[in-house]
Formats: C-alpha cells, sequence, structure tokens
C-alpha cells in the first residue's frame, strides 16, 4: 500500500517537477491551482498532527478540486520537513505544517536551527491543543492551588512529568515556576503513554498533557484535571479553570498549528491560500472532525499569524534563556 | 460465566459476515506489508487510517488490529527466507531460521514460526480476555527502576547469543550501546554523535540498523560466494516440521508463549525483549547447545510464540490503561479516538461490544492466519528456487523502498547502505550481529530509565535494590554473571590441563 503510494508520490513529484522547471517564472494567482499540491508534515504518519493536516488537506482539496500529496518528513524539531518547505517553488503547489516548536527552535536549538521566518510565507494559523494539567485520582489535591500550596509547602519533593525539550508542555511549566519560585523537579520523558505510566503508577506527581492524549484517562476517571493552559476553557471540561483564572495573568501555553509556503509567494497566491484555509475551518464537517480529534479551531489570517510567530517567538525564547535551556 | 457471556457477545460482533471480512482483510494485508521488508504496519495503518472513517468503528478496529497482527506472522517470512528482520522483534528468528532456509528447512522453518505463533496467540488472547484488568495493575507497577533492572537481564543475555569469542560478543554489544546513543538525549535535550545530519537528531532507526546489518551484509557475502541454495522440495508434507521437529519445538513453544504474555503486559519493550529472552532460555535449557546458531528449530519456535503473544497481551495497556505500548498500538489508538472511543478504563463497560468484540476477532484473526500461511508455505519456498542473481536485485529495490517510505528520507537509505558494509565487515571478522542489535535496542532505553530512576530518587542509586521487583531482577542478572563466568573459567581450566596434559 505504502510503497505504491511513496512510487506515485515519487513519480508525481517528479513530474510535477519538471513541469514546474519547464514553465516556470510566469507564477500568478490566475494560473494556483496547477495540478496537484503538496503538504509537508513535520511529524509521522498516523499521529494526531498527521490526522490534522490530511483532514484539512482532504478538505482544500474537494474546495480547489485538485489531488493533494502528503509527504511525512518526521524529526529533527521540524527542521528537516522546514528545509524541504524552503526549498521548493514559492508557486503555492506546496505547503507546510507547522506548530509551535517552529518559533523555539531558534533559541533552543541555536546552533543547529538553520532557516529564519524570512524564509517563509505565512498563511494562516488553524488550530491549537490545550494542555490539561493532571494529577492522579489516588491524589489528595483536588485543585491547582491545592497543588501550589503543596509545592510551596515541600519545596523540592514535587516531581512534573514534561514531555520533550522546549515543547509548551515542558516551557508552559517553567514559566510558572519562574512566576512563582516553585521549587519541584522536572522528569523528562519521550512522550506522553510512557509519562503517563509514571503518572499512574504515583512515581510522578503531576503533568500538563495535550488534552487529546490525556482525555482517556480523564474521561475514565484515572487522572484528575486541576487546570487547562488555554486562555479560555476547554468546550468538554466546563468545570477547569484556565491558570490564567488562578491569578496568574494572560498564562497560555498551548501548542498551536499553522500553514507556511516557501519564501518569495505572491501576495495574490497567500492570500488565496490564507482564504482557503480559513474557509476549510468554518466548514462544519471538518472543524466537527478537529474537534473530535480534541483540536480547538483557533484561526488566523496571515498578517496576524505574522505577528503571532513573532509574539510566539518572544515569548518563549525569554524563558529559554531566563531558565539557561538553550542547547547546541 | 460472565466471561462465557462477554465472549459470546464478542463472538456475534466478530463472527458476524461483515466483520469476518473487515478481519480477513485486515490479517491478509498485515501479512503482506509484514513481508515486505521495512514496510511496516504503522506505515500501512496509517496510509488506511482516512479510508476507515467511511467504515463502521468497530469493523476497521478490527481490520487495523488484523494488520498489526498480521504483520507480527509476516514478520518472520523475510527474516528466515532472506535474513531480513523486518521488526525488532524478529531479528532472534533471523538466526537459526535462516540457517534452516540454507539447509533447505525453510518450510519447516515458516511453518513452526506459525504453528508456535497461532498457539501463543490463542492463548495470550485467552488471558486478555480473562485477566485484563487485574494484569493493566502489574504495567503501572514497573517505574524505570523496574525497568532498567529488566533490561540488565535483558542485555546479559546477549552474551548467551554469542558463539565463539564472549570478547567479540561484549565488544558487539558495546557497539549497539553506541550506536544508539545517537540523537537527541531525552533527559537533557542535547544532541550527541549526530556530526551535523538533522537525519541523525532523532537516532538512526532500528529498521535502517537492520536491514543493513542482518539483509545487505548477507547479500554481499552470498554474490561473495557464488551462492548456490538447496533444491526445493516439492513434497508438500516434507515442507511442514516433521514429527522429530515438532517434538523438538513444542516445549520451547509453550515457554515463548508464557514469557510473551507476561512480557507484553509491559508497554515499550515487551515483544522484542521476550523474543531475545525465549532464544537465551532455549539455548541455556537445550541438551546441545552447540546446535543453536546452525538452524536449530526451538531457536525459531521459542521467540516466534514469545514475540506473538506480546503482540496479543500489548493491547491490555491500550484497552485497558489507555496507553498505546507501541508505535503501531499508537495510531490504532489515535483511530479509536476519531472514533469517538476512548480507550481506557471504562472502554468495557461503555462499549462492550466493542471490547470483546475485538478481543475475539484477534482469536478469529489468528485461526484465519494459521490457514492463510500454512499453504503460503509452499509459494514462500517455490519462491527461494528463483535464481539469486534475479531475486538479489529485487530485495535490495524493495529494502530501498521500505527504509525511504520511513520518513521519505534519502538520508536515511545511504545510512543503510553504510550499515551493510558495516555488517559485511563484522562477518569477516567472525562478530554477530545479534548481540549489537540487542545493544542498540535496549541501550538507549536503558540509559533514559536509569536517568530517570535516579532524578526520581534525587541522585541515590538504592532505588534499585529498595524496589522489591527491581532488587529481583538484579538478582538475576548477578546470578547470570556467576554463571556464566564459571563456565568461562571451566572452559578456560579445561584448556590450560588439556595444553598441560
Amino acid at each position: 500500500m505504502k510503497t505504491i503510494r511513496t512510487i506515485t508520490l515519487a513519480a508525481v513529484s517528479v513530474v510535477a517537477g519538471l513541469t514546474v522547471a519547464a514553465m516556470s517564472p510566469p507564477v500568478n494567482a490566475a494560473s494556483f491551482p496547477n495540478g496537484p499540491m503538496r503538504i509537508i508534515i513535520p511529524f509521522g504518519a498516523g499521529g494526531t498532527s498527521d490526522i490534522l493536516a490530511r483532514t484539512v488537506g482532504d478538505a482544500i482539496s474537494r474546495k480547489l478540486g485538485v489531488p493533494v500529496n502528503y509527504e511525512n518528513r518526521r524529526g529533527a524539531h521540524s527542521t528537516i520537513a522546514l528545509r524541504a518547505l524552503s526549498e521548493s517553488a514559492p508557486d503555492g503547489q506546496t505547503i507546510g505544517l507547522i506548530a509551535t516548536s517552529y518559533t523555539v527552535n531558534a533559541c533552543m536549538y541555536p546552533k543547529t536551527t538553520h532557516y529564519t521566518f524570512s524564509d517563509f510565507t505565512p498563511l494562516a494559523r488553524v488550530t491549537a491543543v490545550p494542555n490539561v494539567c493532571v494529577v492522579r485520582k489516588e491524589s489528595k489535591l483536588k485543585t491547582f492551588k491545592d497543588l501550589l500550596a503543596d509545592i510551596k509547602k515541600n519545596p523540592g519533593k514535587y516531581n512534573y512529568a514534561s514531555t520533550g525539550k522546549g515543547t509548551p508542555a515542558h516551557l508552559g511549566v517553567e514559566l510558572l515556576k519562574g512566576i512563582d519560585k516553585l521549587d519541584f523537579k522536572l522528569v523528562m520523558y519521550k512522550d506522553t503513554p510512557s509519562a503517563f505510566i509514571d503518572i499512574l503508577g504515583g512515581r510522578v506527581d503531576f503533568m500538563c498533557a495535550t488534552y487529546p492524549t490525556a482525555r482517556a484517562q480523564i474521561a475514565g476517571g484515572a487522572l484528575r484535571p486541576l487546570a487547562v493552559t488555554s486562555p479560555e476553557r476547554v468546550e468538554s471540561l466546563p468545570d477547569v479553570p484556565t491558570i490564567a483564572e488562578l491569578g496568574y495573568k494572560d498564562f497560555e501555553a498551548t501548542v498551536w498549528y499553522g500553514f507556511l509556503g516557501p519564501k518569495g509567494m505572491s501576495p495574490e497566491i497567500q492570500k488565496k491560500l490564507q482564504d482557503v484555509l480559513l474557509g476549510v475551518l468554518s466548514d462544519k464537517k471538518t472543524s466537527e472532525k478537529l474537534k473530535k480529534a480534541g483540536y480547538t479551531i483557533y484561526p488566523a489570517p496571515a498578517a496576524q499569524f505574522s505577528k503571532f510567530i513573532e509574539a510566539s517567538n518572544k515569548k518563549w525564547c525569554g524563558i529559554v534563556k531566563d531558565a539557561g535551556l538553550a542547547k547546541n | 460465566m460472565e466471561l462465557l457471556n462477554h465472549l459470546a457477545l464478542g463472538f456475534s460482533v466478530a463472527g458476524s459476515a461483515e466483520n469476518l471480512l473487515y478481519c480477513f482483510a485486515g490479517v491478509l494485508l498485515g501479512t503482506l506489508v509484514g513481508v515486505l521488508p521495512g514496510v511496516g504496519p504503522v506505515a500501512t495503518i496509517s496510509v488506511l487510517l482516512p479510508v476507515t472513517f467511511y467504515l463502521p468503528p468497530i469493523g476497521s478496529l478490527i481490520m487495523l488490529s488484523g494488520i498489526y497482527y498480521g504483520a507480527q506472522y509476516g514478520g518472520s517470512t523475510t527474516a528466515i527466507l532472506v535474513n531480513l528482520p523486518g521488526e525488532s522483534s524478529s531479528v532472534v528468528t533471523c538466526i537459526d531460521g535462516y540457517r534452516m532456509a540454507q539447509k533447505g528447512r525453510a518450510g519447516a522453518a515458516l511453518g513452526i514460526a506459525a504453528i508456535g505463533s497461532f498457539f501463543a496467540g490463542c492463548v495470550s488472547i485467552l488471558v486478555v480476555a480473562g485477566l485484563a484488568q487485574p494484569l493493566a495493575s502489574v504495567a503501572l507497577a514497573f517505574g524505570p527502576a523496574e525497568y532498567f533492572s529488566l533490561m540488565v537481564v535483558g542485555l546479559l543475555s546477549a552474551a548467551v547469543l554469542a558463539y565463539g569469542s564472549l570478547l567479540k560478543a561484549l565488544a558487539m554489544i558495546v557497539l549497539g550501546l553506541l550506536l544508539g546513543l545517537v540523537g537527541t538525549d531525552v533527559t537533557s535535550g542535547a544532541l550527541r554523535f549526530t556530526f551535523g545530519f538533522d537525519g541523525l537528531f532523532d537516532g538512526i532507526s532500528f529498521v535502517v540498523v537492520a536491514l543493513g546489518l542482518f539483509g545487505l551484509a548477507e547479500i554481499m557475502e552470498n554474490i561473495e560466494q557464488q551462492y548456490a541454495r538447496q533444491t526445493v522440495r516439492s513434497n508438500f508434507r516434507e515442507l511442514l516440521p516433521n514429527r522429530e521437529e515438532m517434538r523438538a519445538s513444542w516445549k520451547a513453544i509453550l515457554r515463548g508463549t508464557a514469557l510473551g504474555t507476561v512480557l507484553g503486559i509491559l508497554p515499550g519493550t515487551g515483544a522484542t525483549i521476550s523474543s531475545f529472552a525465549s532464544y537465551a532460555l532455549e539455548r541455556k535449557l537445550a541438551k546441545d547447545p552447540s546446535r543453536f546458531g546452525q538452524g536449530a528449530i526451538e531457536g525459531v519456535a521459542g521467540p516466534e510464540s514469545a514475540n506473538n503473544a506480546a503482540a496479543q497481551t500489548h493491547f491490555i495497556p491500550l484497552l485497558t490503561l489507555g496507553i498505546p505500548p507501541g508505535p503501531t498500538l499508537a495510531v490504532l489508538f489515535g483511530a479509536m479516538v476519531m472514533f469517538g472511543i476512548t480507550p481506557g478504563p471504562q472502554v468495557v463497560t461503555s462499549h462492550p461490544d466493542l471490547f470483546w468484540g475485538m478481543i475475539t476477532s484477534m482469536w478469529i484473526g489468528n485461526l484465519m492466519l494459521i490457514v492463510l500461511n500454512l499453504p503460503l508455505v509452499g509459494l514462500w519456498v517455490r519462491l527461494l528456487a528463483v535464481p539469486y542473481k534475479v531475486m538479489f536485485p529485487g530485495i535490495l529495490v524493495l529494502s530501498c523502498v521500505g527504509v525511504f517510505s520511513l520518513r521519505n528520507s534519502v538520508f536515511d537509505v545511504v545510512l543503510t547502505a553504510g550499515f551493510g558494509l558495516l555488517g559485511y565487515v563484522l562477518r569477516k571478522l567472525r562478530c554477530e550481529p545479534a548481540p549489537l542489535m540487542l545493544g542498540f535496542i535496549l541501550g538507549p532505553l536503558m540509559e533514559e530509565f536509569f536517568r530517570r530512576a535516579l532524578v526520581l530518587s534525587r541522585g541515590s542509586p538504592l532505588i534499585f535494590v529498595r524496589e522489591p521487583l527491581s532488587a529481583f531482577f538484579l538478582l538475576i542478572a548477578a546470578g547470570l554473571v556467576l554463571m556464566l563466568s564459571w563456565s568461562w573459567f571451566r572452559t578456560q581450566r579445561r584448556q590450560v590441563m588439556s595444553e598441560a596434559g
């Protein structure tokens, strides 16, 4: 299955490449879309981020009447996918999905991040995933305030399960630590499932996990949600307060997703893609599907998205710097 | 009695004509992707995922899980026929399975793999059905200290995997550990041994190393030796394990099943460790351990049963805790979420038809697999009659496509070629690749768990002996070391004596 798909994909992209080369410069909005589109996904096939790209891609395909091919270029904090994207033609045929890490890489991994924001054309922000801070059901802590108070009473005693370096789950809690001079230990995990084993087993006290991954345990009562890290409460967790509500003004640590094109894209094509992406999100069927997968619809047009990227970069890189987290 | 009611419910769901069809489609597809080197169930399930949203949820989950355990059956086929392990759990199958094929007993090896897998599947499904809930707590009892100590035992069993020089085996384990270090360190986020290649940031993929060291190295050596295969026997009965081979295997199958069932409950590494452990156990218990590595059928029967048993009990953490124990089941988890079913503690009560339907479908699927695979044995064996000069380019192309499909990376293909070369050199030096693989798989995990345990204990190494389970494993490990050094000492003394005499 995959083999055939990969071969077809390779063949299609070769043909597409030749076509582009043969009739290059006069690129204008009128000639877009011109044949199959390509979406570069910086995550492995099958994960929730992949589902996001394919759901949006499906809707784009229906809207524009062209087939959409997907290319999973996972790894190296999205930099492999971003390089492939920056090397593609800015004719609108190739776009790429990005997430929060896009804005954190430059300060977290300064030596190995070889792109700048000016290498890309922002198109639109599409969705976000809130983090939910949880403890196991046996925990005596009932509210987030209890948790913070207990941490203050027992400095150095608490363990926090953090999934990945430089992720909102990690940096968000560093932010909290910084604001309140909290003293607890970060235990690092590669992925959420392995962190859950230690949370449920009672070896680690709390964690802020992305809502889709924690939903099963919350619904089943194994994990108790104490707070969410999004600016607003989560629709399906109406009783769980945001951290901002608890006195941490403007606190926000969500994973967001958006689409970029390579730099040099004409404003007409940029606008057309922006409108298509935003249009797709307002389509009821697509947005229902995304919500079901745990996403919050979080749209922003290109200009606003561009400012948002700058702001996100400033915020997270400030924390990276303050906490001295930068790596080679 | 309650269990019987549940199973009846399950059969009524899984036994419907429609679901039988989905189940068959799943196991057939699984067998196919298992056979194709490098193309794994993760990729297949992800590609199929969008299609399944148009199917009924139970039907598609039955199909997707069919792909998952079907691939376990298929994976051993290439390991036995052409020395290509498609999954980490079939590395062990290569050792004796491929030797059997070279001796003209490919059919027997394939047959015993299918029979062992079927038996193991049946037993472990019963365990999943009857004991899923209580066993889930076992998975949670394993913290970083327990995992680390268990893996110490696993790594020591690599020394048992070695033939000939113990020193060379140790060198291979260390090389494997070092290769496993490449990539981003989980605890600190630092990059190690990446030499500026972003293709190495996330470490080297298992498939890349395995295809290179086993498959490509084998091809190079075969070409060099003007390789001639045994002629194929056409008699179907001779294709299957004979009575003597069955007698040699059944105990191995039982032990492999037990090991796999237990270790499969642990998320993450269960299937791989159980197949290595089963091999080491069989070799230790054998009356004549020297047959191992030369085509001992127990060396295929035990590990194959173990990894299939583990593949089934992997469903316990997925269905009862909502924790996917590996990449393939993580995709399945994603599918369940998209269907609005949240796997976890409540799934048994909220979706009993799904829970019991899936479990019984696994049994039906295993039955289908053995019916499908035993006749296929003849076909596979006939495939060996294809002249090697025609076959090896085919294997090469399929391997390249498989590696490329992992993440659309040419870098990985080049890297595989590099490991092929390394594998060839190691063969010339008479170094076994299996201990290297075990070091490569376990090394990074051991480091991760070791450091995590120390973070949790705030730096005190006592955590490894204070936790009773962990202390128990370390005790076993110490026993293994004593046993190994004793037998080493004895052979040394014998040598000295014989030289003196």
